[in-house]
């Protein structure tokens, strides 16, 4: 008795093990390393839709503690300061808040004429789960226009581009996720190179001749090979340049401009073939 | 609905619910780009409270859901979870889930060797990290996170547990 059922537990673990790693290989083969299939698409299409209502009760529950939060430290003082200063805070609060969101609003309307490509601005609701590959959800999907690989920028640069669009939201590949690569130019020496994500702040560029000095400070932004990403979109500025011995090119790691972990409006640029 | 189907309906309506706080709420509240794995934590109370075949099919499905909203190649997270799920329910009868150091201890464990995991898939599939350091760093993160936070999980669950025990016993 106990026999069969160690039989049947083991029996189960190895049909799932043979399961999943013929489905991850399948996967890994496909592009972008993920296949989701229409069945798939149907549930993360709905999944997302609830992960835009969620964030939509996690702004209002935040609203709510940051007031709490602001009356609990306010009843030390007396009661007619008290009133007078909630008031105020108040007020204050969401004044900072509005010119914040105002001047954020206006950098990225600013950003558009540059960009020349019709944009629609977004909201970002949820980020990546799982720690180790950086993707995020925004309000803004098929129904606004949107299209997969549509570019994803903020007023201080390159973001990332969509790697999946649901009617009412899409899925953002941050350029810092393991699997981004994007075509670049050091815009001082006009050197191409390639700015491949780590999942970690930092970029890395590949690829950069020897011969030609690359130093930190440099800025970097993209090449427009490949007709997918604008050329001269600012990605970020070179930390430090690694040149090991032996090597054919040399390598520098490269800070984003735009803000990567704390991303709240974005704007994603139309490309130019709409289907 | 049928009474021996709801353990499977309620149990994972709880692993939808944990995914969607942890994407759109907890990840809110990362500390050092570490937010707490309430599904990994699911999945290790039932394969404890219910067995090793229960926690990997479990884990399985958990892990899809998790790769799916995460934007990851499907099947990762499942590849990870059932693993830890299975492994468990093979512990069931060794370790004794009550207070909250054992919960806690616990949930560290299945965070590290989630994490760890993970690494060597991610690894072998091409996407594995290019710089160990800050990656180590944020899966310690992750572990004190998860650790804190698998007590109350636990104690979320058994209340579940009991509330499906007592609607079968009035079968």
């Amino acid at each position: 008795m106990i026999a069969a059922g160690r039989r049947r537990r083991i029996g189960v673990f190895f049909v799932l093990l043979f399961t999943i790693t013929l489905l991850i290989t399948l996967q890994v083969r496909s592009p972008g390393r993920r296949q989701v299939g229409w069945v798939g698409d149907a549930v993360a299409a709905a999944l997302t839709q609830l992960q835009v209502g969620l964030a939509h009760v996690a702004d209002t529950g935040w609203r709510w503690w940051s007031a709490l939060n602001e009356i609990g430290q306010l009843r030390v003082e007396n009661a007619r300061l008290r009133l007078q200063i909630e008031r105020q805070r108040r007020e204050l609060a969401v004044g900072e808040e509005s010119t914040a969101e105002n001047k954020r609003l206006r950098r990225l309307l600013a950003f558009q004429p540059r960009a020349n490509r019709p944009t629609v601005a977004a909201r970002v609701v949820s980020r990546d789960p799982s720690r180790w590959f950086t993707t995020l959800t925004i309000d803004r999907g098929a129904r606004a226009g949107l299209r997969t690989n549509d570019v994803v920028v903020t007023a201080e640069g390159l973001v990332g581009r969509l790697m999946e669009v649901y009617p009412g939201a899409a899925r953002v590949l941050l350029v810092s996720d393991p699997r981004s690569a994007i075509g670049v130019l050091v815009q001082r020496t006009r050197e191409a190179s390639v700015a491949e994500g780590l999942g970690q702040p930092t970029l890395r560029l590949k690829y950069l001749s020897r011969e030609v000095e690359t130093k930190p400070g440099d800025v970097i932004v993209t090449s427009g090979l490949g007709g997918s990403v604008p050329r001269g979109v600012r990605l970020g500025t070179v930390r430090a340049v690694m040149r090991p011995a032996g090597a054919l090119f040399q390598e520098a790691e490269v800070a984003p401009d735009a803000t990567l972990a704390r991303l709240e409006e974005v704007l994603v640029l139309l490309s130019g073939t709409r289907d | 609905m049928k009474k021996t189907l709801l353990p499977a309906v309620a149990h994972g309506a709880a692993i939808l619910l944990a995914a969607l706080i942890e994407s759109a709420w907890l990840s809110r509240l990362a500390v050092h780009g570490a937010t707490p794995d309430l599904v990994l934590l699911w999945v290790v109370a039932l394969g404890f409270y219910r067995g090793a075949e229960v926690g990997a099919i479990a884990g399985a499905a958990a892990g899809w859901l998790h790769d799916l909203l995460g934007g990851l190649a499907l099947g990762l997270h499942a590849l990870v979870k059932m693993i830890v799920g299975f492994a468990t329910g093979l512990l069931r009868r060794t370790i004794v889930l009550e207070g909250v150091v054992v919960p806690a201890l616990v949930g560290v464990g299945a965070s590290v060797s989630s994490d760890v995991l993970l690494q060597i898939i991610a690894s072998i599939t091409g996407s594995g990290p290019r710089e160990w350091a800050p990656w180590m760093e944020r899966a310690a993160w992750a572990a004190c996170y998860n650790g804190l936070m698998s007590p109350v999980v636990f104690w979320v669950f058994l209340r579940l547990e009991r509330r499906l025990q007592r609607i079968r016993g009035d079968e």
